[in-house]
């Protein structure tokens, strides 16, 4: 029988093909996809989160470990759906128009993902309507919304804004992040929560559903 | 005392008349906002503010892109090209425009394996004559006399190989792939000091600069670790041989917190660093207390704090006064200007630097 630790092992290592043929082999041997996306992957990007929170993990540690959760996933999902198992939640996430820095935004995608959530990737340069559509057509709980530029920061009022005109505000919780954003700019234009890390939104996007 | 003078007085920890006034840019949008506060067009900032022209003006006009370059081509849309690749590939798209409208995107990042890496090579051959200015010795004798620094851009590796391959493949590349990084940055090395030497050793230079973004607000994009594994040493060697030329003022253009990268750069032969980013963490302070006279310092200047009141305009300008007399150190803003800062702040602002920039 598989060690789910095993694949949070090697998820936490970065080894995608390991974790896939581990995944692969728990299935087979008939454990609950439930049970090895929570002991398995979820459990090792929780120790990814954790150990990037500390400065032990940087960017690539992450990535590389992102890249061998979705290596997993690919098998695992179909599972998933199968047996109706319940994600986390349904978060969207953009950086928003007129900035194209990705980095920040990816992190957030892939530790959301990590953490069992349903992710929908809006990518860069989103205007607020394709925000708004998103988050009317696609049943989105949390929308994250991520800047790098002071001059775009706006863009995230204008979104709330878009979303409060949409009659969507109370729908849909809201959080904002990215190197210009503070939790004094999140208070000043009505988003939920603000996150300094893509770790920490996890927890942040958690506590808005609680 | 000439700007070539005092700018190498200033490195070398020397008392000067004063400080040379630089900006670091302004955003298109900052510009045409200033333009309708009655800013004059067509004439030069440094005539208008009173500033010295920017360091960065006075860099050997190298080029350092493909040659020839990918094909622009027009998608139909107005104002929207892409920039092609290969028949299967377009990589960039950009999209005309002042500030929100202006984008350029990366639709799919060219490189991805060696194969990929093979086909870019073709076009980044480091003694083709075009990356030079057409008429060398014009330019030689134009500047011979010159009363200003001038300076050589040295390329970087890892915002490179970024820009090629994107953060995602270049990640899994550093652990799974090094044998592509390592051809990649052995190119880049040999690529780097070939196309430099002509320029080096022809040339009476008076400082160096590497651009490097590889850091974020909270710190290094990559670990310590990697960063001696696969750039230490190809920093090393572009360095020594600056310092063989006697070029010995080597900056680093980073954004994002370096606290962690500075000892790795300091290691590496590279002296300075620019534009310290305040909002991430950054203080020339800091790093004049912790390195003392082994750091050369530039920028520092928080650019939020045009967006605030007079009173904290002035705390933040008197600030550098002490850093600014005891040298290696030249204050500016920290980024380019943002549109939401009206003329008038930054002509405040201004007036205040020409007061701390007079030393003596």
């Amino acid at each position: 029988m598989v060690d789910l630790k095993l694949i949070s092992e090697n998820l936490i290592s970065g080894k995608a093909a390991k974790v896939k043929e581990l995944v692969q082999q728990a299935l087979s041997e008939g454990i609950e996809p439930s049970k090895i996306l929570k002991e398995g992957l979820i459990a090792g990007m929780d120790t990814v989160g954790v150990k990037f929170k500390a400065g032990e993990f940087y960017i690539p540690e992450v990535l590389i470990a992102a890249r061998a959760m979705h290596s997993g996933m690919e098998i695992l999902k179909p599972q998933l759906i199968k047996s109706g198992a319940k994600s986390s939640g349904r978060f969207a996430v953009g950086t928003v128009k007129g900035d194209v820095h990705d980095i920040g935004k990816n992190l957030v995608a892939m530790m959301m993902e990590g953490a069992g959530f349903e992710v929908l990737d809006l990518g860069t340069d989103v205007s607020s309507d394709k925000f708004v559509d998103a988050v009317k057509n696609k049943n989105i709980e949390v929308l994250g919304m991520s800047s790098l530029l002071t001059t775009t920061m706006p863009m995230m009022k204008e979104t709330i804004d878009a979303l409060a005109a949409n009659g969507l505000k109370g729908k849909v919780k809201t959080i904002i992040g990215g190197a210009p954003v503070t939790q004094n700019y999140a208070d000043e234009i009505g988003a939920d929560a603000y996150s300094t890390d893509a770790a920490s939104a996890v927890d942040k996007v958690k506590a808005l559903l609680k | 005392m000439f700007l070539r003078e005092r700018f190498k007085k200033i490195m070398n920890f020397e008392k000067v008349d004063y400080i040379p006034l630089w900006d670091f840019g302004f955003l298109p949008e900052t510009l045409e906002s200033w333009y309708n506060e009655g800013l004059s067009r067509n004439v030069s900032f440094s005539k208008i503010f009173g500033t010295d022209k920017s360091f960065e003006d006075y860099i050997v006009p190298i080029k350092w892109d493909f040659v020839p370059q990918f094909e622009e081509i027009n998608t139909g849309d107005t104002g929207i090209s892409e920039v092609v690749f290969s028949s299967e590939k377009k990589i960039r798209r950009f999209r005309e425009g002042i500030g929100f409208d202006s984008v350029q995107q990366f639709l799919e990042y060219p490189i991805k394996n060696k194969s990929d890496f093979s086909k870019i090579v073709k076009r980044l051959n480091p003694l083709s004559a075009e990356r030079y200015p057409e008429n060398w010795d014009n330019y030689k004798n134009s500047i011979k006399n010159r009363d200003y620094p001038l300076g050589i851009h040295c390329g970087g590796f890892f915002s490179w190989a970024e820009g090629l391959m994107g953060i995602e493949n270049l990640s899994n590349a550093l652990y799974n792939d090094k044998s592509l990084i390592m051809e990649m940055f052995d190119f880049r090395l040999d690529f780097t000091l070939k196309l430099i030497e002509k320029a080096v050793k022809e040339l009476d230079i008076d400082f160096a600069v590497f651009f490097e973004d590889m850091a974020y607000s909270k710190g290094s994009l990559i670990s310590p670790k990697l960063f001696k594994r696969f750039l230490s040493k190809r920093y090393r060697k572009i360095s020594d041989f600056l310092h063989f030329h006697k070029i010995d003022l080597i900056f680093m253009d980073c954004d994002g917190n370096v606290d962690e990268l500075v000892p790795l750069w300091l290691e590496a032969g590279i002296n300075g660093i620019y534009p310290l980013e305040v909002q991430s963490g950054n203080n020339p302070r800091k790093f004049r207390n912790k390195y003392g006279k082994n750091i050369l310092l530039m920028g520092g200047i928080d650019r939020n704090v045009l967006l605030k009141n007079k009173e904290l305009i002035e705390s933040e300008v008197n600030d550098k006064r002490d850093l600014i007399s005891f040298g290696g150190y030249i204050p500016f803003l920290d980024y380019r200007v943002s549109p939401e800062v009206p003329l008038k702040k930054y002509l405040y602002y201004l007036e205040l630097m020409k007061g701390a920039c007079k030393v003596c």
